[in-house]
């Protein structure tokens, strides 16, 4: 710094000499000050749900979403005020919930940044911002989204769209390792937040719609070393192979691993949800298309499958098997049985026995008129005449949205209850003829959204019963609703809308007795909450775009006139 | 600092200025927001537009103050700017993965994605210089903190200031220079010998920069406003035209002898159809919001190995995304005559056809890789 000062030199570089100065180890002005920052252990993520953070994407290995906080109550919800804010200026669609480790608030943005923040004054502390390889974006379908961090030890990692996996330092945001799992642009790419399980960072590769052959990698969490990979298409002769026909399909067959997995301690599982086959037209991949729409549960510390479910088979509709599976137990012919709970995109809630992927039972929560019923082994019954082919158009319900797209449905174990943000609508499927090429879409057919039958509202909030299947309340709204589900002990149910406000519902007669005022944009980023000096917080992220603005124009009612308005910002809540 | 590069920045900065006067008397009455540019630096041109397209968006009046950070400034300079003379301080390098700013000082989002770039006339890659060859970098930039701490099959010419490395390169004495991209388009202004030259994305840790404006928490309110624009607005980069002595008017930066896909007057239509129809997932600068892309490395770079026919496959199947299919023939076609354009296709006088382009085996790489540089950022 000091030769800087006193040589004159070319004024840019010295401002960028300057500028890097700053990134120096020891002379980082932003990092200072900030509180002693807690390694994230094994046995604090085994233990998430107790803590007074939020440490993982869905709180804790159950996925449940369920915090046991009872400071904010359906008494003073009404109450809640704005602590903080911040604008992330970008303006796509903004999906991480807020991810807290004592003082320390991460949130990843669109294009892979991260920023970490004082989780009480919301002061930046950090910001990290990928450099994305060129061509990246070329294999992007639904956005440029990212789901969030993870954590453990002193590190925070991150998925990126150019198929890197980031560790960086939490205190300086300095970059640990960094580890590319796959080529950018070639129709991979990754969204989901990472999740760490005994010192693996766990990813899964987004790609359905570009013909990859996905998988699942997990990475030491200390160097980023690979420990396993599993790819979710098999090849042939391996376990599985012989569900795709001879040839290469195998090799663009999808099954996109895009949302994080979820953890049995107990039974040391790894539940992963497998996506669609590639293309969705299903012509040319005669097969049951394994292990496409399904759930996979593995050892975590090898990546082999010791069992799977298979939701939808030959997929045609993009019934993207990928939401996830909520670790619960319920009550099943008087007995209390460790389920797996799962609303997929085919409109149906499933509960199978985690310990051995048996099928319990599987209700529909929406209108479908595709998988028409599920047989008491588990297997689907389908209409057949609602199979597009090439020139064939067909009328499919739910529509390739699903009765329920990626944002997380939250289960309450004390009310018994799944809260489900659900998406009403069919869709005219054409088939057209399709070739793979590498990097660009592949879908080989062309959805045109329409109303589901007897209904004009496109979207839902309803709560399941988890030991029947059964609604147990339901509130419809006129726009989608596409965002993650919060519960808390206190019996509310936090979400946000499409028209940019945060509700807070009672989580057991749906009741809505909270809204914010309207948001810088509508929501779809995961809500989460945590405690901080004795303070309960209520943050979530507002910023439209995502899947809805590329292919549910219509459903939002925005036209080029009226858009949906845009712009990235985070919103923290808590009680005067 | 003797180079006439030098000279030609204090002209465009005058016209600048005057524009500023112009608008000053309307901003008399209540106090204008002061935006400090930094006359010294090579982005000052793009600054000011930037500044002053902000202004407009957000209906802020300002004045635009020129400073000079010639002989440099520490974080206590910046400081003491914020402090006295500037609400906002533009042009200010932000790295991308860091966004470290002078302590006390805040910073807007960037406002143009730049960096470092490799310059040669023969348009290597750093991993593809050949043994032996010699590197042109400026002292102490993060290209010489970065490269000179290692050996390479290259060989590193350090140089004192850039204006001396690119006269270097101009007379042929370095093979290759790896300098600051604003600095390369100011001096391509000038300098005729550049239009020979290809830049390249420079692949090395501390090379990829933003610039975005600085401001004091004291004038959070007005600057919140000033980003919130920003954010907006459309900063020009000067595109890929080297030749400035090209006649046809399109942004070509192809070598004479490419095919003439289309005509320009398609394009011209095709670019009122992407405003209506594309824009709003594409941006209105075809980089990409929620879609990707549309420009550069994503859809052109070499590694791509796209054809005009697998674009046009699925611009006229598959979109727009929720309508697909719903454009006419015509309009497809004068779509894809507007994104030949802007990937650097010349126009010609023939009409693009809808079965010629599903057909076409026309590779789209090979435009310049000058778009590539800002292909990926927001």
């Amino acid at each position: 710094m000091t030769a800087i000062r006193t040589t004159p030199r070319r004024a840019v570089s010295l401002v960028v000499a300057f500028a890097l100065g700053l990134l120096m180890p020891g002379t980082s002005a932003l990092a200072t000050g900030s509180a002693a920052y807690r390694p994230v252990t094994s046995a604090r993520l085994l233990n998430a749900q107790h803590d007074s953070g939020w440490l993982m994407y869905r709180r804790s290995y159950d996925s449940r979403g369920y915090a046991p906080f009872t400071q904010i109550t359906p008494a003073n919800v009404s109450r809640l005020k704005i602590a903080f804010t911040y604008k992330t200026g970008l303006k796509q669609g903004h999906e991480a919930p807020p991810v807290v480790n004592g003082r320390y608030m991460f949130i990843t943005t669109p294009l892979d940044h991260v920023i970490a923040l004082d989780a009480e004054t919301g002061k930046v502390l950090w910001k990290y911002r990928k450099k994305l390889a060129p061509g990246a974006r070329r294999s992007v379908c639904c956005g440029v989204p990212n789901r969030g961090v993870a954590l453990f030890g002193d590190d925070v990692y991150l998925a990126t769209l150019d198929n890197h996996v980031v560790a960086l330092k939490a205190v300086t945001g300095k970059v640990d390792w960094d580890r590319k799992v796959e080529a950018a642009g070639t129709g991979y790419t990754m969204t989901l937040a990472p999740l760490v399980v005994d010192g693996e960072v766990i990813v899964g590769e987004s790609g359905g719609e570009f013909g990859a052959r996905d998988f699942i990698v997990a990475l030491d969490a200390r160097t980023g070393r690979q420990i396993w990979k599993r790819y979710t298409v098999p090849a042939p002769g391996q376990p599985g192979g012989n569900t795709w026909p001879r040839g290469d399909a195998y090799k663009h067959g999808g099954g996109p691993a895009w949302l994080t997995g979820s953890y049995d301690p107990e039974t040391d599982t790894l539940f992963w949800g497998v996506g669609n086959p590639a293309p969705w037209l299903p012509t040319d991949r005669p097969g049951r298309n394994l292990y496409t729409d399904s759930v996979l549960a593995m050892n975590p510390h090898t990546g082999k499958i010791k069992w799977f479910y298979q939701y939808t088979r030959h997929d045609a509709w993009d019934y993207d098997g990928v939401n996830q599976s909520v670790l619960a137990d319920i009550d099943y012919h008087g007995k209390k049985v460790k389920a797996l709970l799962h609303a997929d995109r085919n409109g149906w809630f499933y509960a199978l026995d985690r310990v051995n992927g048996k099928f319990l039972w599987a209700r529909p929560f929406t209108y479908v008129n595709t998988i028409t019923g599920i047989k008491s082994d588990g297997t689907p019954v389908e209409d057949g005449s609602r199979r597009p082919a090439a020139g064939k158009k067909v009328f499919a319900c739910p529509s390739p949205f699903g009765g329920k797209n990626w944002w997380p449905m939250s289960v309450d174990p004390k009310t018994g209850m799944a809260y489900l943000p659900t998406v009403h609508a069919c869709a005219d499927l054409e088939g057209v003829a399709v070739k793979y090429k590498r990097g660009l879409p592949y879908y080989g057919e062309r959805p045109t959204i329409r109303h589901q039958p007897g209904t004009s509202d496109w979207g839902e909030v309803q709560a399941i019963d988890i030991n029947t299947g059964k609604q147990v309340w339901s509130r419809m709204y006129r726009k989608p609703w596409d965002d993650g589900m919060l519960s808390t002990a206190s019996g509310l149910v936090f979400s946000g809308s499409l028209n940019g406000r945060l509700y807070a519902f009672d989580a057991r007669s749906g009741k809505v007795l909270w809204k914010s005022r309207k948001l810088r944009s509508g929501i779809i980023g995961v809500p989460s909450t945590y405690e901080v000096d004795g303070h309960q917080y209520v943050a979530v992220l507002a910023g439209y775009g995502g899947v809805m603005s590329l292919f549910g124009q219509k459903l939002t009612g925005a036209t080029p006139k009226h858009p949906m308005p845009r712009g990235g910002e985070l919103y923290v809540f808590r009680l005067p | 600092m003797s180079s006439g590069f030098r000279e030609a920045l204090p002209r465009a900065l005058l016209a600048g200025l005057l524009v500023s006067v112009v608008i000053a008397p309307a901003a008399r009455s209540a106090s204008p927001v002061s935006v400090c540019v930094d006359r010294s630096s090579p982005s000052a041109h793009i600054d000011r537009i930037a500044a002053r397209r902000a202004a407009a968006h957000a209906g802020l009046r300002i004045r635009i103050v020129r400073f000079d950070s010639d002989h440099g400034l520490g974080a206590g300079q910046f400081r003491k700017l914020a402090k006295r003379r500037c609400d906002l301080i533009m042009g200010f390098p932000v790295e991308a993965g860091s966004m470290a700013v002078p302590a006390g000082l805040e910073h807007t989002a960037v406002y143009l994605d730049t960096g470092f770039v490799l310059l040669s006339r023969k348009g290597w890659h750093l991993d593809a210089l050949p043994r032996g060859s010699q590197l042109g970098v400026s002292y102490q930039s993060p290209p010489d903190q970065v490269l000179s701490a290692r050996t390479h099959r290259f060989r590193i010419r350090i140089f004192n200031t850039e204006s001396r490395e690119l006269a270097a390169l101009a007379a042929g004495r370095i093979d290759a220079a790896a300098v600051w991209q604003p600095t390369y388009w100011a001096y391509r202004q000038r300098h005729r010998v550049a239009a020979h030259w290809k830049a390249n994305r420079l692949g090395l840790p501390h090379a990829s920069w933003g610039l975005a404006a600085l401001y004091s928490p004291r004038v959070r309110t007005v600057a919140a406003r000033f980003a919130d624009a920003l954010e907006h607005v459309k900063v020009p980069r000067p595109g890929p035209q080297p030749g400035t002595d090209a006649s046809s008017g399109a942004t070509t930066g192809r070598a004479p002898g490419q095919p003439r896909l289309y005509t320009a007057g398609q394009a011209r239509a095709g670019a009122r159809l992407f405003v209506a129809d594309c824009a709003r997932c594409h941006g209105a600068d075809l980089q990409g919001i929620s879609g990707p892309p549309l420009k550069g490395a994503t859809l052109a770079g070499p590694d791509a190995d796209l054809t005009v026919g697998d674009i046009f496959g699925i611009l006229s199947q598959r979109m727009p995304m929720g309508a697909p299919g719903s454009l006419s023939r015509a309009e497809y076609t004068r779509l894809m005559a507007f994104l030949l354009r802007e990937n650097g296709f010349p126009p010609g006088g023939t009409p693009l056809r809808y079965t010629q382009a599903l057909a076409s085996k026309v590779p789209l790489a090979g435009a310049t890789s000058e778009t590539d540089v800002a292909s990926d950022g927001h």
